[in-house]
């Protein structure tokens, strides 16, 4: 709902009668239409947002997507005001002053966009505080094998399925041997490559339960995709259980319901 | 307005010599009829194969698309396999990309061109032919490899190590050897174009007088020279992977397959930028003549065009913000990234003052103009906002990707492309396309592009990963597929008809008046419909809008009034002008219909197409008798004696029908070749400091390397051949037949012994190219710098020969200017290859 708000709210309806009008009402009313009938949630939607990272992210868009509509109607507005004129030369300054302003005020806008943009760059990219948890995952041909290898606990693995503790960071490590794969998981962080030969981390700060979906965001062969996961995320103690529990003798028992 | 070198004739000519002109005209440029029809080189014929055959690329890449969107238009779909699916995506990305968006514009290039120009052609139309040939081959082979299930299917930009290690069949390699062929083919057409539009301009279109269209294309034609050799670099390196087991993407042996996504990147985002700006082009040629004004910023157009065509090299790394570089490396792409919207955003508001000083008049043309700016801009705003590397991290491999990508490039190359299309179309045979049923293609492309592509950027942040050949449900995906489904089908029809009204027989139409847009560039002068010969006379130019500004200009024209009306001696010809002022310095006289181009084509598509089905052999002899058949094209077809020095071409203006060194067309062609080929000795270059920068060991300890004596002994005897080769054009210049023969018979023996030389260090070390990327990149930079040498041997050996048979004589020298410019670059190569392989292991 907060979505479509948000859209409905972006969008400045104009009025003014031409032969572009109608493409225009009609675009708009597709954009409408499709975030009404379909909403931003799930559990593998990066708008539908459980973890810090995913959080900010998500901020950034939507502020971005409002600056963008509102751009976009403002030149589409000008055009469509340039075709109408009657013109001559009297209009040629303005014209002349519209292309000058046509490089500084992006030029404004995009710096502005770049000191917001970087300034948020360090907290997704950097490592998680010495003490996190850290889970290794390996990108497989077509699965995705989860080691944990935590101190007092006997390490195990884990396929297509990862635990969290709520409210606590925790550092990915990623690793491939064989192609090049990518760790999604768009509720709760961006993604990052497991590449054959390097060592690449994520850093991800879940910060509500629930069970969340992950998909492999590089293509890497015939069933790639199906190569999905499950995070499950649960307060502190639960995951402790649970981590007792995995580190025990392996015996049969229910999977993970989506 | 500037003042004229040369009025036209006072008077008109007598009409008995203007029937007598047009009639030797018509002989020298009438097409070959029968079967010679396909042997001919004009560019309004070849323009039109070309053109026609992309059209069909274009179709069946959107064929392809159509299967997808079958596929994924419900969740859980059995419409195609995943093997099935994976090979579509991979060819519909790969044939929109190679075979449409960069071929459309090379095709409307040959064909228009020289008409902007006020040219009769191109300057080497059997080069424009041989493109054409080699365009049909590769493009065909990749096309039906898909029938017969051996298609490619690791992506269009083909990571490895999945097409590396991960794709037995031949798929892969039918995508690296046979593109790389159709690159080779672009280039040249870049080179042919870069030189129609420097050198082949009517007088007086000084620099700042270009149409806008050439600017346009000079910058993208410049960009494929360097953008174009770093893939072709990164496709050798990973066929000898593949082929031969050299480990460049093997992280074992010391690999990494990051050096394919550098290496294709520093080719990719160059790419779509090769891809927009010549068709923003057209655009600039469109508005100016609906707004009923020149052009407002003219110099702005052209600085930003330049402008975005150069920040566009320093990009590439947006493409990779995932696969964990340092930070500062993601903030500056990010931070260069954006910027590059700036000149891009100059251009549009160019367009916009342009409509807003001038009355723009509703037409079909400027609909599609509107349909390409509000697409395009939607395209450039997504573009800024994953360039942002926070939202990227989100967005990168998603249907938000797919729905930017095909903003940019739906907005930015198909609506300009139909619109153009159908103002252009009265050039191609003389009459109109429909009105009403453009009106129609208009609609549908414009609604169905929207409901496919829109939809797609909630799609893909909703959790969808590109490539995917289904999805699950209850992700919430399934309506936003649906929708784009339906979009789909709306574009197919739409498509439709346009392939219809352009395939549609129109003998029952009447022409079309002639400028029936009423315009004010040189392309329009044609009469309904055009005439072989191009533009009957040259005329002498002084304004932007000759049509506009230059009154009686069609009537001096037609009447033979200016430069070169008649064809004399019965042979093609065509002005060449200076690179700046357009003074005119040459009549060139260019080939008629010949089929030498496509038994070229031929060969060099066995030699680089065979070996995909292991065929080494078969592939070697094609090389050779492709080798063959050049030389004999270049000695039966250029650097021709004429019979006289010089020629007549009007207003008291004689020109020399020869020209050698920097004057004449082929040295330039030299030129410009060469600087695409040393991009791609750079790139390889590029490979060895990516991996030696790196924390690796690069060389490994204890592996023995080339060793300093052979290369050092290579590279002397190289640079003695190369001051050889320079001295004997000296000599030759002063008519010393003695010194020439031995200078160069020296030379030549210089050149085996120095390739030899440059092979035996490896070799003799015991180096084994499949053991470690440190040997293999040794070994392939030594073959390189040999293979350059064996090329500089062999036109040496064919000077010998030119000058033997007295096809070159002390004037007539272009043979021995252009090796001897050949050898510079090899010179370059050499010493290049011995700092790597001497002086680098001795830093580390």
């Amino acid at each position: 709902m907060i979505c479509t708000v948000t859209h409905l709210g972006c969008l400045k309806m104009r009025t003014k009668a031409n032969r572009k009008s109608p493409a225009l009402s009609l675009f708009l009313a597709l954009l409408i239409f499709t975030a009404i009938v379909t909403g931003c949630g799930g559990i593998q939607s990066s708008l539908s947002t459980a973890g810090e990272e995913a959080e900010r992210i998500a901020g950034l868009f939507w502020i971005m997507t409002g600056a963008g509509a509102a751009i976009w109607l403002a030149v589409m507005a000008l055009a469509i005001y340039a075709a109408q004129s009657k013109g001559g030369e009297q209009r040629r300054p303005f014209a002349r002053r519209l292309i000058v302003l046509g490089g500084v005020i992006p030029a404004i806008v995009l710096f502005t966009l770049l000191v917001f943009g970087l300034n948020m760059l360090p907290s997704l990219i950097a490592h998680a505080p010495a003490t996190a948890m850290k889970v290794t995952v390996f990108g497989e041909q077509w699965w995705w094998r989860v080691r944990y290898e935590l101190p007092g606990v006997q390490p195990f693995e884990l396929a297509n399925e990862i635990w969290l503790p709520e409210g606590e960071p925790v550092e990915f490590i990623l690793r491939s041997n064989n192609v090049i794969h990518s760790f999604w998981v768009p509720s709760l962080a961006g993604k990052m490559d497991l590449i054959p030969g390097r060592v690449n981390h994520l850093t991800i700060h879940p910060k509500q339960s629930g069970v969340y979906r992950g998909a492999c965001a590089e293509y890497c062969g015939r069933a790639h995709a199906q190569m999905n996961f499950y995070v499950v995320v649960k307060p502190k103690a639960e995951f402790d259980s649970w981590l007792k529990a995995q580190s025990g003798p392996a015996s049969l028992t229910d999977s993970v319901e989506p | 307005m500037q003042h004229q070198d040369h009025e036209p004739l006072a008077e008109s000519p007598p009409i008995e010599l203007q029937r007598q002109q047009t009639e030797r005209l018509l002989r020298a440029w009438a097409p070959a009829k029968g079967w010679r029809y396909w042997s001919e080189v004009n560019n309004s014929v070849v323009g039109q194969w070309y053109t026609g055959l992309t059209i069909f690329f274009l179709a069946y890449g959107g064929v392809l698309a159509a299967l997808m969107r079958i596929q994924l238009s419900i969740p859980n779909n059995k419409f195609m396999t995943a093997e099935t699916y994976n090979q579509v995506f991979t060819v519909h990305g790969s044939v929109m990309m190679f075979l449409f968006a960069i071929p459309i514009f090379e095709a409307f290039s040959i064909m228009f061109l020289p008409q902007m120009l006020g040219a009769r052609d191109l300057p080497f139309p059997r080069l424009s032919a041989y493109g054409f040939w080699a365009f049909l081959m590769g493009g065909m082979t990749l096309c039906l490899s898909l029938f017969f299930n051996a298609a490619p299917s690791g992506g269009w930009f083909m990571y490895p190590p999945l097409t590396s290690k991960y794709e037995p069949g031949i798929g892969p390699d039918i995508w690296l050897l046979g593109f790389s062929f159709i690159e080779v083919a672009a280039i040249a057409a870049s080179v042919e174009l870069i030189i129609g539009i420097l050198k082949s301009r009517p007088p007086g279109m000084r620099i700042h007088l270009i149409p806008l269209y050439c600017w346009y294309v000079l910058v993208a034609a410049a960009m494929i020279l360097f953008a174009f050799p770093p893939l072709i670099t990164g496709s050798m390196l990973l066929e000898l992977e593949r082929a031969l087991n050299w480990p460049f993407f093997d992280v074992s042996r010391g690999g990494d397959p990051l050096l394919w996504q550098h290496l294709f990147w520093l080719f990719g985002h160059p790419e779509v930028y090769i891809v927009f700006l010549p068709s923003v082009a057209l655009v600039a040629m469109i508005v100016p003549t609906f707004a009923r004004t020149p052009i407002v910023g003219y110099s702005w157009i052209v600085l930003s065009a330049i402008g975005t065509g150069f920040i566009s090299f320093g990009l590439w790394v947006h493409h990779m913000f995932t696969t964990g570089l340092p930070g500062i490396t993601l903030a500056l792409f990010s931070a260069a990234s954006q910027a590059v919207a700036i000149p891009t955003g100059v251009q549009i508001f160019c367009f916009i003052a342009t409509m807003l000083v001038g009355r723009v008049v509703n037409s079909l043309p400027m609909m599609f103009v509107f349909g390409a700016l509000a697409t395009f801009v939607i395209g450039g705003l997504t573009g800024v906002m994953v360039a942002v590397a926070s939202f990227d991290f989100q967005a990168h491999d998603t249907y938000f990707i797919v729905a930017h990508l095909h903003s940019v490039l739906i907005g930015g190359s198909i609506f300009p492309f139909v619109g153009a299309t159908y103002y252009f179309y009265p050039l191609v045979n003389g009459k109109k396309l429909s009105e009403r049923l453009g009106r129609i293609v208009f609609w549908c492309l414009f609604i169905g592009f929207n409901v496919t592509f829109m939809p797609m950027h909630l799609t893909g942040l909703r959790g969808m990963p590109r490539r995917v050949y289904t999805y699950s449900e209850g992700l919430g995906l399934e309506t936003l597929n649906l929708i784009s489904s339906v979009g789909a089908a709306i574009l197919v029809a739409g498509f439709a008809v346009f392939f219809w009204d352009l395939l549609r027989n129109k003998d029952q139409e009447p022409l079309s008046e002639r400028n029936p847009w009423g315009a004010g560039t040189l392309e329009w002068l044609q009469e309904m419909p055009g005439k072989p010969w191009g533009v009957r006379s040259i005329p002498e130019i002084d304004s932007r809008y000759p049509l506009w500004d230059q009154a009686n200009i069609v009537r001096d024209v037609d009447e033979g009034r200016f430069f070169m009306p008649d064809a004399e001696e019965g042979k093609r010809e065509m002005l060449i002008t200076s690179v700046i002022d357009a003074k005119p310095v040459q009549c060139l006289r260019i080939p008629g219909p010949s089929y030498i181009a496509f038994w070229a084509a031929l060969f060099t598509g066995g030699a680089f197409i065979l070996p995909t089905f292991k065929l080494y052999w078969a592939a070697a002899a094609c090389a050779a008798i492709a080798t063959g058949v050049i030389l004999r094209w270049l000695w039966n077809g250029t650097a021709i004696i004429p019979e006289k020095e010089r020629k007549y071409i009007g207003h008291g203006v004689e020109v020399p029908l020869y020209a050698s060194g920097p004057d004449s067309v082929g040295w330039w062609a030299m030129l410009i070749t060469m600087l695409a080929v040393i991009t791609a000795f750079v790139s390889l270059l590029f490979g060895y400091l990516f991996y030696w920068t790196l924390d690796r060991d690069f060389p490994p300890p204890g592996m023995p390397g080339p060793g300093w004596f052979w290369p050092t002994l290579g590279t002397a005897m190289l640079m003695g051949s190369w001051a050889l080769t320079n001295l004997v054009r000296k000599w030759n210049r002063q008519d010393d037949a003695r010194l020439v023969y031995g200078g160069l018979g020296v030379s030549c023996l210089l050149a085996i012994a120095g390739g030899a030389a440059m092979i035996a260090g490896p070799y003799l070390n015991g180096m084994d190219p499949t053991q470690h990327v440190y040997a293999a990149t040794i070994w392939l930079l030594v073959i390189w710098t040999a293979i350059h040498a064996g090329l500089g041997l062999i036109m040496n050996a064919y000077c010998i020969a030119r000058r033997a048979f007295g096809r070159m004589t002390a004037k007539y020298d272009i043979d021995i200017h252009n090796v001897g410019l050949f050898w510079h670059f090899v010179a370059i190569t050499a010493v290049a290859t011995e700092i790597v392989l001497v002086v680098f292991p001795i830093l580390k």
